[in-house]
């Protein structure tokens, strides 16, 4: 009777071990641990980002310059650089905001290697305000690749508007 | 539905190629064998009547019915030339050989014909479906149904052509298939669907709308899985689908989370930004990344894998333009394969002998199909409009893809020798990265 007892124990140690190996393989997922889903969690970001933007008003507008690229190239012109170089004076004037860089191809290229090259559009304007001493916490990059053209078209002038990271003001 | 017996199935091969050994030599050689290699050259065609349905008490409306969607069925075989029943002069007095006069048909080269016959029964009635090898005037496929439904209609339709093809080809697969896409949802969203190639069983997989887009969608092999790459707001996410209800969300150590694929153990392979560029790596069953499985200098993007064999193709534009790569499931420096251009969306056969992919011409992509063997490529779509995203069906003889030839991006289906393309519905709006499965067993 003792016996059976201290197998059914330790089943339910090993059972609760194992249940408890599965929640380890999740973790890293957005959706565990806090108990909301990516979406609530998403859904709170956007709110919060939007609210800060609202905060910050012409600053938040003038952050979101986009500058844009030649083709096939992650290389930031003089326009560009000037661009980015106002951004961080905004970014040391407001210190407790943070940046993120979208970077975005044209039309040409196909969706997963587009993908990987929009990050290194976003990385080198990340890189160029990390340069002008802006703190590398203070800077993320989301590459949407081909994902989300300014203007869907097949003309150069389109492609040309295409090829570019945005920029959004966040917490 | 009840099955109600399988009539005959004569169409054994040995008997088929005895059959045809014996053929006179006029026959032309395009119709010379009705076992049909598809692996092969894909030059033959054989030539297919579909009979008017036999069809008494009121039951023409649904056997003009499912004759439509049998038809709609066999247009997506294209070893198959649909003709006419009224261009051959052949009398079909029932739907059983010895009712059918089958010399007219044999003499207009018609290599296989299809009847219909309707009786009276529960719900629509119960039909029998034939089809008899012209030649032999033998049944190669019978199916009988008793008591159909009308929402049974497109499935019997599936079946039967799903039991020519097998019994034509030796593969039936396509009817057996799914492909997962990426359809544009509210706002600046877009998420996954599936759907099987002949448009039914519609199915939306995930719901993140104006959220976040998820994109990139890869099949696990044995179609029970589909993994994905959600962007979001602040980074991309791997999504992880295990057949229903609500996907994983996986936060990896990278802002970049591309193009991830299964590999035939289960496995996830999927490009990520670590050390500054793009490299690929294998993810453990938590799914975190631990060494790189192809590491280079320039940007590691999309790995593909054979279903057996072991080996493994990807991108990288380590020497300028994106080229494709293959080496060994097991990774390492890989050979070029493709010498020129921009050569991207690599789609490997499931016996790891070609490679599907695109080539930028001009300003959009076509469809490429390369022999590993021999290094040839061959063009296997044309037109107008941009064609990406190849994907090998499982049985590894079609090729989805999404194309804009018609205006917006839709998903086409060919074949590993460039068939005409054919659409495969999805619905209102844009469908497009098409991940070729078979359906979970």
């Amino acid at each position: 009777m003792i016996r059976s007892k201290m197998l059914l124990m330790a089943m339910l140690v090993l059972m609760l071990s194992l249940a408890g190996f599965g929640c380890a393989k999740k973790a890293g997922g957005p959706g565990d641990g806090s108990g909301t889903s990516w979406e609530e969690q998403e859904r709170a970001r956007l709110e919060q980002e939007r609210l800060l933007r609202e905060k910050l008003g012409a600053a938040s507008n003038e952050l979101a310059q986009m500058v844009h690229f030649a083709l096939d190239s992650s290389n930031l012109s003089a326009e560009a650089r000037q661009n980015l170089t106002r951004k961080a004076e905004i970014l040391r004037q407001y210190p407790q905001i943070k940046l993120i860089v979208e970077g975005n191809c044209d039309q040409r290229g196909t969706a997963e290697y587009n993908l990987a090259l929009g990050e290194r559009r976003a990385q080198a304007a990340a890189q160029y305000l990390a340069n002008l001493g802006i703190g590398a916490d203070r800077l993320s990059t989301v590459s949407y690749g081909k994902e989300r053209p300014l203007d869907p078209g097949t003309s150069e002038a389109a492609y040309a508007k295409n090829r570019r990271d945005e920029f959004r003001a966040t917490y | 539905m009840i099955m109600r017996k399988r009539m005959m199935v004569t169409g054994m091969w040995c008997a088929l190629v005895a059959a045809f050994l014996c053929l006179g030599a006029t026959r032309v050689l395009a119709q010379s064998s009705l076992a049909v290699d598809i692996q092969g050259p894909g030059q033959a065609k054989m030539n297919l009547v579909q009979a008017r349905p036999f069809a008494g008490g009121g039951q023409m409306t649904p056997a003009e019915k499912l004759q439509d969607l049998i038809n709609k069925d066999l247009q997506f075989l294209p070893f198959l030339q649909i003709v006419p029943q009224s261009s051959v002069p052949g009398q079909v007095a029932g739907a059983t050989a010895d009712q059918i006069d089958f010399k007219p048909f044999g003499l207009a080269k018609i290599d296989v014909l299809v009847t219909a016959n309707w009786t009276p029964g529960g719900n629509l009635g119960n039909v029998e479906l034939r089809g008899f090898e012209v030649y032999s005037q033998k049944v190669l496929v019978g199916k009988g149904y008793d008591s159909v439904t009308d929402a049974q209609l497109p499935d019997i339709a599936d079946r039967f052509c799903m039991e020519l093809m097998q019994a034509l080809t030796g593969q039936g697969g396509f009817f057996n298939s799914q492909i997962a896409f990426v359809k544009p949802s509210s706002g600046k969203g877009a998420d996954i669907w599936t759907v099987r190639p002949t448009g039914r069983g519609l199915n939306r997989v995930t719901n993140y709308n104006e959220l976040g887009m998820a994109v990139s969608p890869c099949w696990s092999f044995d179609g029970r899985r589909i993994v994905f790459t959600l962007i979001g707001s602040r980074g991309h996410y791997l999504g992880v689908w295990s057949g229903g209800g609500k996907p994983q969300v996986y936060t990896l150590p990278s802002t970049n989370v591309v193009s991830p694929h299964f590999l035939p153990d289960g496995q996830v392979a999927v490009s990520l930004t670590m050390h500054g560029k793009a490299d690929i790596y294998l993810l453990n069953s938590a799914y975190q990344p631990g060494q790189p499985l192809v590491a280079g200098s320039g940007i590691e993007v999309s790995p593909t894998f054979a279903a057996s064999g072991g080996a493994m193709a990807y991108v990288s534009d380590g020497t300028g333009s994106p080229n494709i790569y293959v080496t060994t499931v097991h990774g390492g420096a890989g050979r070029r394969v493709t010498t020129s251009g921009y050569n991207t969306n690599p789609s490997m056969s499931p016996d790891g002998k070609l490679i599907a992919f695109t080539k930028q011409l001009g300003g959009a992509q076509k469809v490429f199909v390369m022999d590993l063997a021999t290094g040839q490529e061959t063009q296997v779509t044309s037109g107008g409009g941009s064609d990406e995203n190849p994907s090998f069906s499982p049985d590894g003889y079609f090729i989805a893809f999404s194309s804009t030839r018609s205006g917006q991006k839709k998903i086409f289906v060919t074949t590993r020798h460039g068939a005409p393309p054919v659409m495969i519905p999805t619905g209102d709006g844009a469908a497009y990265m098409p991940s070729w499965g078979p359906l979970a067993q």
